[in-house]
């Protein structure tokens, strides 16, 4: 049985959509998660401390907070951040900024070429990152919906596409003739936890600066540049 | 970290901190006793909205987020304190920019989650009213009159104790400090407009403009701007027809008259019907140095005592927050990790809705 409080745990903190999602995790192992379809603003501090007691895990003895910054809801994420920020400077521990279209290709286990990580930006426009099958990326980009199925012809061999959100474009299925099409309601807890543990944390100045990556595609487009 | 609750037992010193973020404003305060203020520290937005002319919800829940770490590190510093010395949090989580609100709701619950303190929710107009007794020795007595008088409100509100008021009047359309921004806007006055009016006005002749004063005769207690914001509007237009400038000090003296005016009469109207011989202002508008001296003055002369906060103490900030917090505690208890926000609240424990054609949740 391992001491859930050595300081080794991360609380992963995911509100880039529909669903508050809580995790808890020892490197890239879940150890517990609580995931609601509900308002973040309303219930994601009680299910974050319900699930720390329910595993016996005390804040104080977390290692890292991570916590989804985006692409994804902009009320959601502006409440995800700002909690993450404050539990990380309160307990004085860093917090690992993670990317949602890196969570969804991460849960993605397909053996095809590439992959593509999708996410509705709203006015007819998605954001997507393209992965290759050992992670390597490109992107994120934001652009119509009508220029990235013309990006799909620099992929010529099969594909896979994964959507994230409420808004499905049906209409994608026709454009991947040799791929296929996953859609995924919320990000999953071990990718999540994939993703964290592989990435760095921020702490001082930069913990404090921390916040939302593209909540709106303009300003996706300005921080790009 | 967990801490005992500072309700349940005896404490030389209880430490409050508050936060507010409910508009363009992102304050983190630490208040001793509900009322030593021992740090109110205010990032103002004026700047990243200023070339809009009006406040952009978006962006400023966007600069809540880039700053709440930054001002909370601030009022811990300023202070002299660390999170382990708070007692308790207050935030306002009812009553204005829901995507503001959300930003200091999500960070006041991660300060009680991480150091196990209590949480209270204050409405920002709660806030407003115990401005009254930052900094103040002694609590003001119940009952009092207080005129709260800001951009998206202007009440008239008898407050018979902690959470219990009573609505004597309100506007039936524009707020007071709505007509001032309008009015600041038409005459391509930087934002914020109130200040910027006020500045002007210093330098013209409040009697040069013979502008309504609506509802001033009217025993009712409501308000209404709507009308005066019209006026002074056709009055401008007036000048766009001719080769003369709008003679815009005149203009803004005249129509800061017409709402200081309509606002002391009105209040001295409902102290003198309710037999209340305390009065208090508050509100983003109660910092208008023209309001603060009529009101004391004519107040005065019929023998009422006028209550009026430090000005920095009439914008939003988060030690008047925390000031209410401290009270409200003690009244309704601590509300747990499961409260949200709400854009439009009903107000005090009688549940008073002042806003018209608004939905209330």
């Amino acid at each position: 049985m391992p001491d859930l409080n050595h300081p080794t745990s991360t609380l992963i903190v995911d509100t880039s959509g529909a669903w508050s999602t809580v995790v808890v995790a020892s490197g890239s192992r879940v150890l517990g998660v609580t995931s609601v379809r509900a308002r973040s603003s309303e219930h994601l501090h009680n299910i974050a401390d319900t699930l720390l007691q329910m595993l016996g895990i005390r804040l104080a003895t977390l290692r890292n907070i991570a916590v989804v910054i985006g692409p994804g809801s902009w009320t959601g994420l502006h409440i995800g951040v700002s909690a993450a920020k404050v539990l990380g400077q309160v307990l004085d521990i860093p917090v690992i900024p993670v990317s949602s279209l890196d969570v969804l290709a991460a849960g993605c286990k397909s053996a095809t070429d590439a992959t593509c990580a999708l996410l509705d930006a709203g006015r007819k426009r998605v954001y997507y990152r393209w992965y290759t099958p050992t992670m390597t990326k490109n992107g994120p980009r934001v652009a119509s919906i009508s220029d990235w199925k013309e990006s799909l012809s620099r992929y010529p061999a099969t594909i896979t596409v994964i959507e994230y959100g409420d808004v499905w474009f049906s209409e994608l299925v026709q454009h991947l003739p040799h791929g296929c099409l996953h859609k995924q309601e919320r990000l999953l807890p071990e990718a999540l936890a994939s993703v964290a543990a592989d990435n760095p944390g921020v702490s001082g100045s930069k913990r404090q600066a921390l916040t939302p990556h593209y909540v709106q595609a303009s300003l996706f487009e300005r921080d790009l540049s | 970290m967990c801490k005992p609750h500072f309700l349940n037992a005896t404490f030389p010193e209880v430490l409050i901190l508050g936060i507010d973020t409910t508009c363009d404003d992102t304050s983190a305060a630490l208040v001793e006793d509900g009322h030593v203020i021992r740090s109110n520290i205010i990032a103002s937005q004026h700047m990243a909205h200023e070339r809009f002319g009006g406040i952009v919800p978006m962006l400023a829940a966007r600069e809540h987020t880039r700053n709440i770490g930054i001002v909370l590190a601030a009022a811990l510093e300023e202070a002299g304190a660390s999170y382990t010395d708070i007692d308790a949090v207050a935030v306002s989580n009812h009553q204005g920019l829901m995507l503001s609100l959300v930003v200091g709701l999500a960070a006041a619950k991660s300060v009680a989650l991480a150091c196990g303190i209590p949480l209270v929710g204050v409405h920002h107009l709660e806030g407003h009213i115990y401005s009254n007794i930052m900094g103040r020795e002694d609590l003001l007595p119940f009952p009092f009159l207080c005129l709260t008088v800001a951009g998206g409100h202007t009440l008239l509100l008898k407050i018979n104790g902690h959470s219990q008021y009573a609505l004597l009047g309100h506007t039936r359309d524009d707020a007071a400090g709505e007509a001032y921004d309008k009015i600041a806007r038409r005459l391509g006055l930087p934002y914020p407009g109130g200040p910027a009016i006020e500045r002007l006005a210093q330098h013209g002749d409040p009697r040069a403009f013979a502008f309504p004063r609506p509802m001033i005769d009217s025993p009712s207690l409501e308000f209404s701007f709507s009308g005066l914001k019209t006026a002074v509007t056709r009055a401008i237009e007036s000048f766009d027809t001719t080769s003369s400038p709008v003679p815009v000090e005149d203009l803004c003296a005249s129509f800061q008259q017409a709402v200081v005016d309509v606002l002391v009469a009105k209040t001295l109207r409902a102290a003198q019907r309710d037999g209340l011989s305390r009065i208090a202002l508050a509100g983003g508008v109660a910092k208008n140095a023209a309001l603060r001296s009529a009101l004391t003055s004519a107040a005065r002369k019929k023998g009422f005592d006028t209550y009026i906060p430090e000005p920095e103490l009439c914008i939003d900030n988060g030690a008047m927050i925390a000031g209410a917090g401290y009270y409200l505690m003690r009244e309704r208890g601590p509300s747990g990790l499961t409260i949200d926000a709400l854009a439009n609240a009903p107000l005090g424990n009688q549940g008073i809705t002042y806003r018209p054609d608004t939905k209330y949740r």
